[in-house]
């Protein structure tokens, strides 16, 4: 189980993230809220990638905020970035073999990915910066996954894919569900968070605002925008 | 012809040699950790320096073949001492390649005063090594075996760590890291990015340290040939590409056959021939013969 108490992140005097507690258990929980609402933040701060102010990050009740990031593979974090960040002039097979060396120095079990992507097993052998978004994505997806981290946390998973890219990538997530895993993931749309996620986190100004399955935080807020005044409502329905 | 051109060819291989090394050090760092360090050029002082000094106290004139080699891996070892210390105590603490472009060319004019201090600016030689090894004859042409010797190592450690960045764990994550611009990813895959930076400098250190210790008994220890091995390494770096073993060996051949063949056809023009090739190369091909991709 993955455990958030009273995190804050900031940039400089910019905080980022405010007092945030939420837990993720076995389930799929995504991060929802405009851009800068702080999502991304909350996912490289678990993640290891930025420092945090105060706050704790507990894994299965061990605190992993002193750990650097190159030891959050070995407690059991994996973790796909929003813009992928493949190492282009590698194979497909090097970037995962990356991790999986990484896994097996740190003394993880390695994960069979092609159990849960099996697409990815046709270009192998292919440069991954040859590849097409969705195919990065999956890439990026197994090479978080082959450590078998027991959370994994995926930043704006279905953004710019084609729909049966979309369906592809919700189905290997909710395998991963299935298996016990706790996802934590980031995504500014409702609609796409809602296909695969079982609760959304509302956040605004680094702040939690609404937190509920797909379905109640889609009502809340289509009655937040029906007691907005007509000139506003119409701008928000636009945007 | 045949045989001029191949003399050409065999007299170019010392300055070939330690090309090799030297832009292959600066290389290393620039393509594993995306960071420009000029100190490589006074370690390569501190080798050739160290190897005549070691040389003329532990043998003089007795030269010994494995007493040779054991000089040169103190040379080595010096080399990558000194860089790795560079990085610990000096060069970690610099986030802009402005920084440490300026300030590692400072270190540069201290391990010349280091070497002015120990050693001072009188050129020394130690060429027992040299004279010891005796010469071979190749389709007509005499040519010294120090510097078949010269060549052999410089290709010998090229294919190692070749080996060592194709063929091994630690070698993905060397070129994992390298791929990676904010060297964040390859740490989420559990790459220890100290380590790797560590290891990049004193491989950097041994190579430089060598290409030092290797040319001394050719060339002599001089204070102030760091500018030319500078200069030789930046434009061959240039030419083969960044972190290319292929563009580095490549690039150590066209300039040094270049530069042997100006030096008897056109002398005046011997200096200004590798910058002329590098220009010809940028204009070509930007990213030089061979050059990777790297982030930095």
């Amino acid at each position: 189980m993955l455990a958030i108490e009273n995190l804050t992140v900031s940039y400089g005097t910019e905080v980022a993230v405010k007092n945030v507690s939420l837990t993720v258990s076995g389930e799929v929980v995504c991060l929802c809220g405009r851009n800068g609402s702080g999502k991304s933040t909350l996912l490289k701060a678990v993640a290891g990638i930025v420092g945090i102010d105060s706050g704790r990050i507990l894994l299965d009740g061990r605190d992993v905020v002193d750990l650097p990031l190159h030891k959050r593979l070995e407690a059991g974090i994996g973790y796909v970035p929003e813009d992928r960040k493949l190492f282009g002039e590698m194979t497909v097979r090097e970037n995962v073999e990356v991790a999986k060396i990484g896994a097996q120095a740190a003394g993880r079990e390695v994960m069979d990915v092609d159990q849960f992507l099996p697409e990815l097993a046709r270009f192998y052998d292919r440069k991954s910066k040859l590849l097409s978004g969705g195919q990065q994505k999956m890439v990026s997806i197994a090479r978080a996954i082959v450590a078998s981290p027991q959370v994994l946390l995926f930043d704006e998973l279905l953004e710019g894919l084609a729909q049966a890219m979309c369906y592809k990538i919700c189905d290997a997530v909710k395998r991963l569900k299935a298996e016990g895993k706790d996802i934590l993931c980031a995504e500014s749309s409702l609609d796409k968070a809602s296909i695969y996620a079982d609760r959304v986190i509302w956040l605004e100004q680094g702040r939690i605002v609404a937190m509920g399955t797909p379905a109640e935080i889609k009502k809340q807020m289509m009655e937040h925008i029906r007691k907005m005044p007509g000139e506003r409502k119409l701008r928000q329905g636009e945007a | 012809m045949l045989s001029t051109c191949l003399r050409y060819v065999l007299n170019s291989l010392p300055v070939v040699s330690y090309v090799i090394l030297l832009s292959f050090s600066y290389s290393f760092i620039l393509y594993i950790c995306g960071r420009v360090s000029l100190t490589f050029a006074g370690i390569y002082l501190v080798g050739a320096y160290a190897t005549v000094s070691l040389g003329m106290a532990l043998m003089g004139n007795n030269m010994s073949f494995a007493g040779f080699i054991g000089i040169l891996l103190l040379a080595c070892l010096l080399g990558a001492a000194m860089l790795v210390a560079s990085y610990l105590c000096f060069e970690r603490f610099l986030k802009t390649d402005v920084h440490r472009m300026v300030a590692t060319s400072s270190l540069l004019v201290a391990s010349r005063g280091l070497v002015k201090v120990i050693w001072g600016t009188t050129p020394v030689t130690y060429s027992a090594p040299f004279l010891s090894m005796g010469v071979s004859e190749i389709a007509g042409n005499i040519v010294p075996n120090y510097y078949l010797f010269m060549l052999a190592v410089a290709l010998l450690l090229m294919l190692t760590l070749s080996y060592f960045l194709n063929r091994t764990c630690w070698g993905m994550r060397f070129r994992a890291s390298s791929l990676d611009g904010e060297r964040t990813m390859a740490q989420a895959c559990g790459v220890n990015q100290n380590v790797v930076t560590l290891m990049t400098f004193a491989i950097a250190g041994v190579l430089a340290g060598l290409a030092g210790g290797l040319y001394a008994p050719i060339a002599g220890a001089a204070y102030g040939s760091e500018g030319n091995a500078l200069l030789l390494a930046a434009l061959s770096v240039i030419i083969g590409g960044v972190g290319s073993i292929g563009g580095a060996v490549l690039a150590a051949f066209i300039v040094g056959i270049a530069r042997a063949v100006a030096a008897i056809k056109m002398p005046v023009l011997e200096l200004a021939v590798p910058f002329i090739i590098a220009s010809i190369t940028l204009m070509l091909r930007p990213f030089g013969i061979w050059g990777k991709e790297f982030r930095y």
